[in-house]
């Protein structure tokens, strides 16, 4: 079969899909079901995040696809070739270029603006899920927005850590109203989430929910006045660009415990490079 | 003597159109246990005959046999018959003595699967006895095979692969999050035992 329908979905799927997306955008921070589709992936591969693309895509679109922030994953590339394949879409590693991009545990550092659509691949969606594991409890919980359980474990952790013990998928209160699963982010992107010009989708395919931030959404990551939230990174800077500010994954280089820290965001460093930044072991482009 | 089994017209709701809703209806119940992964629907049945959530069940009708399929195509608005498949059809009968609600009768439970599996078929019928406490005035005794979101959420075994093999996948971003965490707490947990000392 060589022919599919724009972006793989037949138009009614989108269509159920797009009112997905419009109520969760009208209701920041909810969680819509949606009825997904089987996809030609498995799920926990960003089904979810596939599902929310293709709804969005028009043939103009320009899509940026990425994991861990680098464009050059297994997961990016396939799911990329993918929208190439069904929707012959543009492709690019840019984010200021890019109309749509998917990502899967970053948001890129480049400050998003208003047009582009950042879509989230999610695994599980319900930021009370391992507080409580009932789908039928956590529901009611948002319902009543009872979310005392998270505060005692945040205040559990404060007493027995001395600080929150959570790095990533740190939960944030939306508009002051539900409390959200930002996706595996870690917590160093949250402050990116809120007053974002972009629109930002969250897509969870297994799990059958989408959830939305409408542009300048207000987005708190939980925190108590005494123990106020901290974003958090390596202690470094990226050692091939320079960048002070930017989230960085730490690369053993040899068996002597020689390590290096990189951005992690690919098109980010790269960017810089070119523009003549160096780091401690980089070589000016 | 046994449970009245009414027809009825209603359309049943269409799991592979629908999210899954909890509570689930019956027919999604069943949508789910026919879709569900063989060995967790054995092993969720096998659990109701050694006394989670005791079923007590006779075979009363098993029967294989073949079946057309008709594939809906969206953009089209109408169905092609594609092909036959092969079903097993399972219907238990089992005992029950009465509840606050319902008489002393035979109940029943319902397994409709793919292919040749008589194992399936029954195990099938077996949890969804299982599953129906509620409607027939049962008590909960906390039986796995008793609890509907627990059988439903993970008897699909292409979700449970797929999850189960994403962590196949790069995760370095969050792991280089946590490395941060742990050394941040294990210095800190360090100064503490050192000022202590
Ligand atoms: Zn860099």
């Amino acid at each position: 079969m060589t022919d599919y329908n724009f972006a793989y979905l037949d138009e009614q799927t989108k269509r159920m899909i797009r009112r997905a997306i419009l109520k969760g955008i009208a209701v920041p921070g909810y969680q819509v079901p949606f009825a997904s589709r089987e996809m030609p992936m498995p799920y926990g591969w960003g089904t979810g995040g596939v599902q929310v693309t293709a709804a969005c895509l028009v043939p103009e679109d320009k899509l940026k696809v990425i994991d861990q922030g680098a464009d050059d994953t297994t997961n990016a590339v396939s799911i990329r070739r993918f929208f190439q394949r069904t929707a012959n879409v543009a492709v690019t590693e840019a984010t200021e270029e890019a109309t749509v991009i998917q990502t899967r545990h970053r948001i890129p550092e480049t400050p998003l603006t208003e047009g582009q659509i950042l879509v989230y691949q999610v695994p599980i969606p319900e930021p009370l899920r391992f507080l409580e594991p009932r789908e039928t409890e956590t529901r009611k919980m948002h319902e009543l927005e009872e979310y005392g359980l998270m505060h005692v474990k945040l205040y559990e952790d404060i007493a027995r850590h001395g600080q929150i013990a959570t790095s990533y998928a740190y939960p944030v209160k939306v508009e002051g109203r539900y409390v959200m699963d930002p996706s595996p982010i870690p917590k160093f992107d949250n402050p990116k989430l809120g007053q974002n010009p972009a629109i930002q989708l969250f897509g969870a395919g297994r799990e059958q929910r989408i959830y939305a931030l409408p542009p300048y959404t207000e987005v708190v990551s939980l925190d108590f006045d005494d123990h106020p939230f901290q974003p958090s990174k390596a202690a470094h800077d990226c050692d091939l660009c320079g960048a002070k500010d930017s989230y960085l994954d730490e690369v053993i280089t040899d068996d002597a415990g020689g390590r290096m820290f990189v951005c992690s965001d690919t098109d980010f460093c790269a960017g810089r490079r070119a523009k003549g930044h160096t780091g401690r072991l980089g070589e000016a482009a | 003597m046994i449970e009245a089994a009414t027809p009825s017209d209603t359309t049943p709701p269409d799991l592979t159109r629908e999210p899954m809703e909890l509570p689930a209806t019956r027919p999604l119940r069943l949508q789910a246990l026919t879709r569900g992964d063989e060995g967790f629907v054995l092993s969720m049945a096998y659990s109701t005959q050694r006394g989670y959530g005791r079923t007590h069940a006779f075979v009363g009708e098993l029967r294989i046999g073949m079946v057309a399929v008709e594939v809906e195509i969206p953009e089209l608005g109408f169905a092609v018959e594609i092909g036959e498949v092969e079903l097993t059809e399972c219907e238990t009968v089992n005992q029950f003595k009465g509840s606050k609600s319902e008489p002393p009768q035979f109940t029943r439970g319902y397994g409709l699967v793919f292919g040749q599996s008589e194992r399936k078929a029954i195990a099938m019928s077996l949890v969804d006895r299982a599953l129906r406490w509620e409607e027939l005035g049962e008590d909960f005794t906390g039986a796995p095979a008793q609890d509907e979101e627990f059988v439903l959420m993970h008897c699909d075994n292409i979700q449970a692969t797929g999850f189960l093999e994403h962590i196949k996948l790069p995760h370095y971003v969050d792991f280089q999050a946590e490395l941060e965490l742990v050394r941040r707490l294990r210095s800190e947990a360090q100064a503490m035992q050192e000022a202590a000392e």
